[in-house]
């Protein structure tokens, strides 16, 4: 490259620049790496192995997500936007210690070995950084999440994941007897006729009783003459939604899977019922093409009915969460879409994201919403209209698909969270450097924070800086853990309530506020002091597991007790659902039953204890 | 068999070259061989180009800036990119100008519009081109060295709209071509700068991206492309 202007790729420049250890270097060096770099993209089809891992260089992810998979088959890591790989490979020859797979379309920079081994010479730092953390931590981004819910709705799993790839083949000449014989034997709903590899005719079984048995047809003749020749099929790479719309519009059940021209599986409406929640599907599908926002208003009161359903079929509470959390996302993707289709694409690159429990993934019936925005710094003062326009119609959107407004302004469209990136620096500076706990308690709603749509690198950019800072600031751990202290969990209520049975003095504890608030601020003080970048509860405590914060059966504990308590209220809320009631997070001790006394006081103690013990730890 | 397209401008090519009866501007251009058909899109050398113009009239408008980058072996090579800002003194319309994001002080100290055409010649002669609506490139390249908009031109354009096209039109005629939108429906990142290094870039990722959603894993051949998209 000739002496270039670094001002002609911003995008690259900065996100080198701004995506850590990268972000440690002097300038010199930075221009060194930018302009050597090398960008590729890989497919879901994907893999890198061996003399494509090996003596190359680092790898750093621009978009998309990756896994790496050990020879044994287990999983090193999962790695989203910002994080790079491949550093421990770099001086290796022939075999690599592990493989990449890409769990979504995956735009990598390299950074070839020779100019990384200049770079690492001049920085000691850097070398450092590479040796020790070896990369293996677990992921961070939104991705893992995404991962989570659709490989519950399967809504972008691929067909190929769920197809059947047991069938009965037969080819045109075969009688229809011997068909017959096969689809019996085979417990097969059809045969798929197959000549020279190409699918040329279907036969079901109900097309034996009328086109054979009613129609008294001679079975020694070959299938072609019975069978149907205009084969509904679909690509094996295309999702559920779909499969099941084609299998609408042609009326069918059965549909043979195809890729690259070739026959590899089938799949029938049965296999898709028993692998997805169909409503969660549909409602999603649906989301994604509503054209207004009272239709989209329509669409979001199927919510409850999923709700119910998913705790009534006793779902995985966190996999619920995690629907929820998806849902939620299409509402406000779509808003931001329609918004979009009406004013014109953003005058300057953006990211818009959600905050506080979205953020954590932990959406519930009752969640409002929390988020904001962040502009590219080169913004034009006569840009901002259209972010407030945005912000607007998404805030009250939302509002109108039961995301009621947030109590405490934290929406995009309070003109304070929707600015430029380096504003939002500022506003984490001065709260982290704040020696005053009520202003930390005031914001905590961002120190949990998601990308949802726009340029994610904004987001992580910010994320990324503010965890480094907070998790080297003793004051600001010691606030943020005074805070989440100044609730303890209700130890005492089962036995008070024992002593207050004649009906006096009634009590009642609300689940959120003190008992799930107290893990998932555990959580959050674990992960920031750990510089983890997990917004997630679960995946907060792994990570202060894997960094010694916590031990194995702390977090084992931990994450029990944060389990059964979210049981608990889904399962409140449902019965309320049910009864029609007002639903609330205030439970009365009498509703509960004894089991749920019992091991509500086991997590209680639980929780007590791990209080303590941060205490001790942050605050001494 | 099809007719062989890419055959017939090489033979047109050899034809005027042997015969000397071709602009001389475009020397770096006809004396290079063009790539067999059945050459792997790996081996190519391709590069990607962008300009930027101060509208979309060929006859009136001006190329303000060129910029491109190289890919070997479907890898975009970063440290090959190139870009230059296109001297001009004329008035620009300041809706252009905020447009392209660039300014008249850029635009006096640019290169010269020739020099800057027979650097760009030099560096894609022998490659394969890749671009995002051609037909611009193209159009502005002839003006720019004084030729002739129907002039031969032995070179091969991958275009990356009309390749978008092609994967799309199935599913909805209606839909928004433009760099950006067809960058975002294959995910890859936002890029905020409106330049011509900036824009052969991200036409290069693009270019990428829809291979892989195209042929997958398999290294197809040029003729196969190029039969695909025109």
């Amino acid at each position: 490259m000739e002496h270039l202007d670094k001002s002609l790729l911003p995008n690259i420049f900065d996100f080198i620049a701004n995506t850590y250890p990268f972000s440690l270097l002097d300038q010199l060096s930075l221009d060194a790496i930018s302009t050597s770099i090398k960008i590729s993209y890989y497919s879901t089809e994907d893999c890198l192995i061996d003399e494509q891992l090996c003596s190359v260089g680092l790898f750093m992810i621009r978009s998309g997500a990756i896994e790496q998979i050990n020879t044994d088959g287990s999983l090193r890591s999962r790695l989203g936007v910002g994080d790079s790989f491949g550093f421990t490979q770099m001086n290796k020859k022939g075999n690599s210690d592990y493989k990449v797979v890409f769990l979504e379309n995956t735009l990598l920079y390299v950074i070839p070995r020779q100019v990384l081994d200049l770079v690492i010479s001049k920085n000691a730092k850097l070398s450092e950084y590479f040796d020790s953390k070896d990369w293996v931590r677990l992921s961070s981004t939104h991705k893992y999440y995404e991962q989570q819910a659709q490989n519950f709705a399967v809504n972008n799993k691929t067909l190929k994941d769920l197809c059947n790839r047991e069938m009965t083949i037969v080819s045109e000449n075969d009688t229809i007897r011997d068909t017959a014989k096969l689809l019996c034997k085979n417990n097969s709903y059809a045969a798929i006729v197959l000549d020279n590899n190409k699918i040329t005719g279907i036969v079901t079984k109900s097309d034996m009783t009328q086109r054979v048995v009613a129609d008294n047809t001679d079975s020694t003749l070959p299938i072609k003459t019975i069978m149907s020749k205009n084969v509904v099929y679909i690509d094996a790479y295309k999702n559920t939604l779909d499969a099941l719309e084609l299998m609408f519009s042609h009326n069918v059940k059965f549909l043979p899977l195809v890729s690259n021209g070739e026959l590899i599986g089938q799949i029938t409406t049965t296999d898709l019922l028993q692998n997805t929640n169909l409503q969660a599907i549909y409602l999603l599908g649906h989301i994604n093409k509503a054209k207004n926002v009272s239709q989209l208003a329509k669409l979001a009161l199927q919510k409850q009915e999923i709700f119910t359903t998913l705790v009534k079929e006793n779902i995985d509470q966190n996999i619920i969460k995690v629907v929820l959390t998806k849902i939620q996302d299409s509402f406000t993707k779509r808003l931001i879409e329609l918004f979009k289709q009406e004013h014109g694409e953003a005058p300057c690159s953006y990211a818009f994201f959600v905050a506080g429990s979205s953020a954590r993934n932990e959406v519930q019936f009752l969640s409002d919403q929390d988020n904001g925005i962040i502009t590219s710094d080169s913004i034009k003062e006569t840009d901002f209209d259209y972010f407030k326009k945005l912000a607007l119609f998404v805030n009250q959107g939302l509002d109108q698909c039961g995301y009621s407004l947030c109590d405490g302004g934290y929406m995009a469209s309070n003109s304070q969270w929707c600015v430029p990136y380096s504003t939002w620096l500022t506003y984490y500076n001065k709260w982290i450097n704040s020696t005053d706990g009520q202003s930390i308690l005031n914001i905590a709603v961002f120190l949990d924070i998601r990308y949802i749509e726009g340029d994610e690198f904004l987001v992580s950019k910010l994320k990324n800086t503010f965890i480094q800072k907070a998790s080297a600031n003793r004051l600001f751990l010691a606030n943020l853990c005074k805070n989440c202290l100044m609730v303890r969990p209700p130890i005492g209520i089962f036995k008070q309530f024992v002593l207050t049975r004649d009906g006096q003095n009634r009590m009642s504890f609300d689940i959120k506020k003190q008992a799930i608030n107290l893990v998932v601020e555990l959580a959050r003080v674990y992960a920031i002091a750990c510089g983890s970048l997990a917004t997630d509860t679960l995946d907060r405590l792994a990570d202060a597991c894997v960094h010694g914060i916590i031990d194995e059966s702390s977090k084992r504990e931990l994450i029990e007790a944060y389990t059964f308590i979210n049981h608990v209220r889904f399962n409140h809320q449902y019965k309320d659902l049910m009864i029609k009631e007002k639903l609330s997070n205030l439970l009365p001790p009498e509703i509960l039953s004894q089991f749920e006394r019992n091991h509500l006081k086991d997590a209680f103690r639980i929780i007590a204890k791990h209080q303590d013990a941060a205490l001790f730890r942050y605050v001494g | 068999m099809f007719f062989n397209k890419l055959k017939h401008i090489e033979k047109k090519r050899l034809k005027l070259y042997q015969n000397n009866n071709f602009d001389h501007v475009l020397e770096p251009i006809f004396k290079h061989k063009l790539p067999l058909a059945n050459t792997s899109l790996s081996q190519l050398k391709l590069v990607s180009i962008d300009f930027e113009t101060s509208g979309l009239n060929f006859e009136q408008d001006h190329i303000l800036s060129i910029g491109g980058v190289c890919l070997s072996k479907l890898e975009i090579d970063f440290q090959s990119s190139f870009h230059h800002y296109v001297k001009y003194l004329g008035k620009l319309n300041n809706d252009t100008a905020v447009i392209n994001q660039i300014t008249l002080a850029q635009l006096l100290d640019g290169i010269e519009l020739e020099q800057a055409m027979s650097i760009l010649l030099d560096k894609i002669q022998g490659a394969v081109i890749i671009s995002h609506c051609h037909t611009i490139e193209k159009n502005f390249l002839l003006r720019a060295l004084n030729l002739k908009l129907s002039t031969f031109l032995p070179i091969i354009f991958l275009d990356t709209m009309l390749l978008e096209k092609t994967i799309m039109r199935h599913d909805n005629y209606n839909l928004d071509v433009s760099l950006s939108a067809c960058r975002k429906r294959y995910n890859l990142p936002p890029y905020n700068a409106h330049n011509a290094l900036a824009d052969s870039v991200a036409t290069a990722e693009l270019f990428l991206a829809q291979l892989k959603t195209i042929y997958k894993n398999q290294d197809i051949d040029l003729y196969t492309l190029y039969k695909r998209i025109y």
